[in-house]
């Protein structure tokens, strides 16, 4: 969607059309989703905390600014609620910090019909995905939101409350750790 | 330029984030750095292994329920609030007519202390929990940025 599109669909959410606000969750529920996955690692947890964003969404549309993307506050919501929800559940012991990654979170994008390299490339993907996952909190937001998302590192930056130029730094620190730990597989 | 500086360039030289005439310069300084040109292939390496993984979709019937999902937890809030305004207003009232006219109101006062008691150990059952929460979370002040 375009930035002036989006900025359209906002207007329209901010004056509470609910249609408006319908085609808004539409459009990010997927994204929503598995940003809130990547931290929380759980199905029902990331359903349940990217609809409770959107309700904060709903309830905090009239405060977010003009003109700002729409992706990096949707982003931050659910980076805090998720986060919440981590300690909240270690809190009540409900999970285990060294929780087994869940490897069926990625498919792999391969239009190659041979299995041996299919095999190959799904264990390095794993590898990969595992390694991403073992990085220090600060490393792994920035990874995942540059290379999974896409995002710019003004939209890092603001996603996460971090000066553009630490956006970078972690950037370049994550890869080189991930260069050291992936050196077999890359 | 410091490390750090180099490092930043190299970062926005490989994410795209350089206008062309700062790319077309630091284009030059790869062409001359063994260095920069390793670490710029071990990125993209690791790019490319990225960009062939996408986030496993959902089945389709998840993704259909969700906006009425989402729609009836907002309804939901929404009565909350509502359900909850309603009763303050209404115990204040009944209040205000038990200390008015304590005689007549003996069964409506009975039941707004039994509907505020009620209330009061809900609000506390939450307030204690909102505590516990709080007390290990470093991150609720973000939350409503």
């Amino acid at each position: 969607m375009c930035g002036q599109a989006e900025n359209v669909l906002l207007e329209q959410c901010r004056a509470h059309n609910m249609g408006a606000y319908r085609a808004l969750v539409e459009r990010y529920k997927r994204q929503a989703y598995g940003f809130a996955f990547s931290y929380l690692r759980n199905t029902e947890d990331a359903l349940n905390v990217s609809q409770d964003a959107f309700i904060k969404v709903w309830k905090a549309i009239d405060t977010f600014e003009k003109g700002r993307s729409f992706r990096p506050w949707l982003f931050s919501i659910i980076k805090n609620l998720s986060l919440n929800l981590i300690e909240k559940k270690r809190s009540l012991r409900e999970i285990s910090i060294d929780k087994a990654m869940d490897e069926s979170f990625f498919d792999l994008v391969d239009d190659s019909s041979n299995p041996h390299e299919l095999l190959e490339k799904s264990e390095t993907r794993r590898m990969v995905w595992k390694a991403i996952m073992e990085l220090k909190d600060e490393f792994r937001e920035v990874i995942i939101l540059k290379h999974f998302h896409d995002l710019s590192y003004r939209e890092i930056a603001e996603t996460v409350g971090i000066p553009e130029g630490t956006v970078m730094s972690r950037l370049y620190h994550a890869r080189l750790l991930l260069k050291e730990s992936l050196e077999a597989v890359l | 330029m410091t490390f750090e500086e180099h490092e930043k360039k190299l970062m926005r030289y490989f994410d795209n984030e350089m206008d062309t005439g700062e790319r077309e310069e630091f284009k030059k300084h790869i062409e001359t750095c063994d260095s920069c040109r390793a670490l710029l292939q071990d990125m993209s390496s690791l790019k490319e292994v990225t960009d062939s993984m996408k986030v496993a979709d959902l089945p389709e019937v998840v993704w259909e329920k969700y906006w009425n999902s989402f729609y009836n937890r907002l309804e939901r809030s929404v009565a909350w609030f509502l359900f909850i305004v309603g009763a303050l207003i209404l115990n204040g009232y009944w209040i205000y007519r038990v200390i008015i006219d304590p005689g007549t109101y003996t069964v409506v006062g009975l039941g707004v202390v039994f509907t505020l008691v009620g209330f009061a150990i809900l609000f506390l059952s939450v307030l204690r929990e909102k505590i516990t929460v709080n007390k290990a979370d470093r991150y609720i002040s973000e939350v409503d940025r």
